[in-house]
């Protein structure tokens, strides 16, 4: 069964007189397990699929329904709530939190969901270690590599038990070493924790990488296929 | 986790937040320190009200309140100064005789009262021997001795030794006269009272008035603690409650014989905190500009965590508890630097004799030993709290109105 059901999505912003229809149309499934990469070119719409896929944003028209639940009409906290127990997010630009350790910033996200500090710290150092610092746990952000920054993001976008990841553009600051290792990382947890991975990017490693790319042109789905064997 | 992420964000930006503290420390360290500094005025005031003129309580004939001439009085003050003495919490008490009469010496003259008092007993209910500055206190050795303010020994152009005469009208109304030597002159920080107070002794002035020594102008009672007025009153109104109620005296107590002190004193307290208040208000809206750029500074980390499942109740928080750490941080330093210096001060006073003549005029002190109530701090702590709480308040509704996606790719 399809993890996430979008069923004839519009976004529209009215830009002055004229409507600009920053998703026109579409229906899309994404399986349990699924590492796709929706690409496009910039302003195709890309970031408001994401963004209309995870709740961050409400479609004008269209119904987006999540694990079987229908999350278009929820209210803000609803939505709020849903997204701690059932996505996470990889940015760009990492986003940690400066003031905490990498071990806090995956602890934290747990500590939202009521985890015991016990068990949370005790899975935020599991995943940690998944993603290759185990000798980083107690440093700040400020003392990682944009590459260790990104993978902490994605311990802490895994912290939650998420049903998918969404990663927006995620190896847009890093060469192309941190690149490989992370998407090796990413694809590594895919595999293992049967993750979905859903990837808004430019970047031709990403697609090179993913088993799934869904191509997007002024808002409309314009090809999705399947890699078989890649990743 | 939301404590300790407000508290580690205030030293996010050090420099910036070091700075508004140094703001609210001064600030309070100002309010307090002029808080303590008026206090301390007051205060000073008013125990050398009670310990130099006014005593803890006086009491008086109903009529004398009213007209403070001879006639009235009050009756055998052996008595009732026996009763009194028996009282718990009694340093002394004694009784005086008043009359107002002209003082004259050979240039000049001047209206004044004239307080007959029994050396002795007078020692323990004003320190009026204490404030003898030239010559000395009546110690029996000289006939019809005479202690003179230096302010009215100036103004009569008399010193120790000198010889001047009391005129004044006797409970029948005729004006009798005497000479009496200034064997000491007293000095008491109130210009006020040392322009119109002259003392002799009693037993000098009841011959000079043709008193027969069983009545009085006046009886005074000295605590050995004002704080506890209200108990000794509720003791006093029973041993003389037939005489009370009889209205043959009246019983007032130090604030009720001179109101104004009271009134000043209420007075500062209550411009006090408006003082405080002021100085708060003005320190929130640093507060409010300080917190609203550390906000700003955070528009993509608010939207990170509102899209990773913070709920805007627990960003509020956030922002509430930073801005509690940062003006609580402050606060506490002011309070703590203002009750270090407000203890120095009370101890080593603030000497404003530059400015004593004007001081002493008003009936102050030129030396100023601050004086802060102890519940001034947890007061002036719970308005800082109560401050950063209402300047949290704009720039926390401020991250919560941020919308995910804006915040999110914010770029300023």
């Amino acid at each position: 069964m399809a993890i996430i059901q979008i069923r004839d999505v519009y976004k529209t912003y009215n830009e002055g007189k004229i409507p600009v229809h920053a998703v026109n149309g579409i229906t899309l499934d994404f399986e349990k397990g699924d590492f796709a990469a929706i690409v496009g070119p910039s302003g195709c719409g890309k970031t408001t699929l994401l963004n209309l896929l995870s709740g961050l944003d409400t479609p004008t028209s269209g119904t987006v329904m999540i694990a079987g639940k229908e999350i278009t009409h929820l209210r803000s906290h609803e939505q709020i709530a849903f997204r701690l127990h059932h996505i996470g997010f990889v940015f760009q630009t990492y986003n940690l939190i400066p003031v905490l350790t990498a071990l806090e910033n995956v602890a934290f996200i747990m500590e939202l969901q009521g985890v015991s500090k016990k068990e949370r710290i005790e899975k935020a150092r599991l995943l940690l270690d998944r993603v290759g610092l185990n000798d980083k746990l107690h440093d700040r952000p400020s003392r990682l590599s944009g590459g260790q920054q990104q993978r902490v993001a994605v311990a802490r976008a895994l912290a939650s038990n998420p049903d998918f990841i969404i990663a927006d553009e995620p190896t847009a600051n890093l060469d192309s070493k941190a690149t490989a290792e992370l998407l090796e990382i990413m694809r590594e947890m895919n595999r293992e924790l049967n993750v979905t991975f859903i990837f808004a990017t430019h970047d031709q490693r990403v697609v090179d990488k993913a088993t799934r790319v869904i191509r997007i042109e002024d808002g409309k789905l314009t090809d999705d296929v399947r890699q078989e064997g890649k990743g | 986790m939301i404590w300790s992420i407000a508290w580690r964000n205030v030293w996010r930006n050090r420099s910036r937040s070091v700075v508004i503290m140094l703001a609210m420390m001064m600030g309070l360290t100002g309010g307090i320190f002029y808080n303590a500094f008026m206090m301390g005025m007051n205060d000073q005031r008013n125990r050398a009200a009670i310990s130099n003129e006014l005593s803890d309580f006086q009491i008086h004939h109903p009529e004398y309140l009213m007209n403070q001439e001879i006639r009235f009085v009050i009756h055998n003050p052996d008595s009732l100064c026996g009763k009194i003495a028996s009282l718990d919490n009694l340093k002394g008490v004694s009784y005086r005789t008043k009359n107002s009469a002209m003082i004259k010496t050979a240039t000049t003259a001047a209206g004044t009262m004239v307080n007959g008092i029994d050396p002795d007993s007078e020692k323990k209910v004003t320190n009026i021997y204490q404030n003898v500055v030239e010559g000395g206190y009546f110690d029996g050795s000289r006939r019809m001795p005479m202690l003179l303010s230096r302010k009215m020994a100036e103004k009569l152009h008399a010193k120790l030794g000198s010889k001047v005469v009391l005129s004044m009208a006797n409970e029948k109304g005729s004006i009798v006269e005497a000479a009496f030597k200034v064997t000491g002159i007293y000095f008491t920080h109130n210009d006020l009272y040392d322009e119109a107070n002259v003392f002799v002794v009693r037993s000098d002035l009841d011959k000079l008035l043709e008193f027969d020594g069983n009545s009085t102008s006046e009886i005074a009672v000295r605590l050995f603690k004002t704080s506890e007025i209200e108990n000794f009153r509720k003791q006093l109104n029973l041993v003389l409650s037939r005489e009370l109620e009889t209205k043959k005296m009246v019983l007032q107590s130090w604030d009720e014989l001179d109101p104004t002190l009271r009134v000043i004193d209420e007075y500062t307290i209550f411009f006090s905190y408006i003082f405080m208040g002021i100085i708060l208000f003005a320190l929130a809206f640093g507060i409010v500009n300080t917190m609203m750029m550390a906000v700003l500074e955070r528009t993509r980390e608010i939207g990170m965590l509102m899209a990773n499942g913070m709920q805007r109740g627990n960003i509020f928080k956030m922002i509430l508890y930073e801005t509690l750490f940062l003006s609580i941080t402050g606060g506490a330093a002011g309070i703590v630097v203002s009750l270090a210096l407000v203890t120095w001060f009370s101890h080593s006073g603030i000497d404003l004799s530059i400015f004593g003549k004007g001081i002493n005029s008003i009936g102050y002190n030129s030396v100023v030993y601050l004086y802060a109530p102890p519940e001034l701090y947890p007061i002036v702590a719970l308005m800082v709290t109560v401050t950063a709480m209402i300047a949290s308040i704009y720039p926390a509704r401020k991250a919560l109105k941020m919308n995910p996606v804006e915040a999110l790719h914010y770029n300023g």
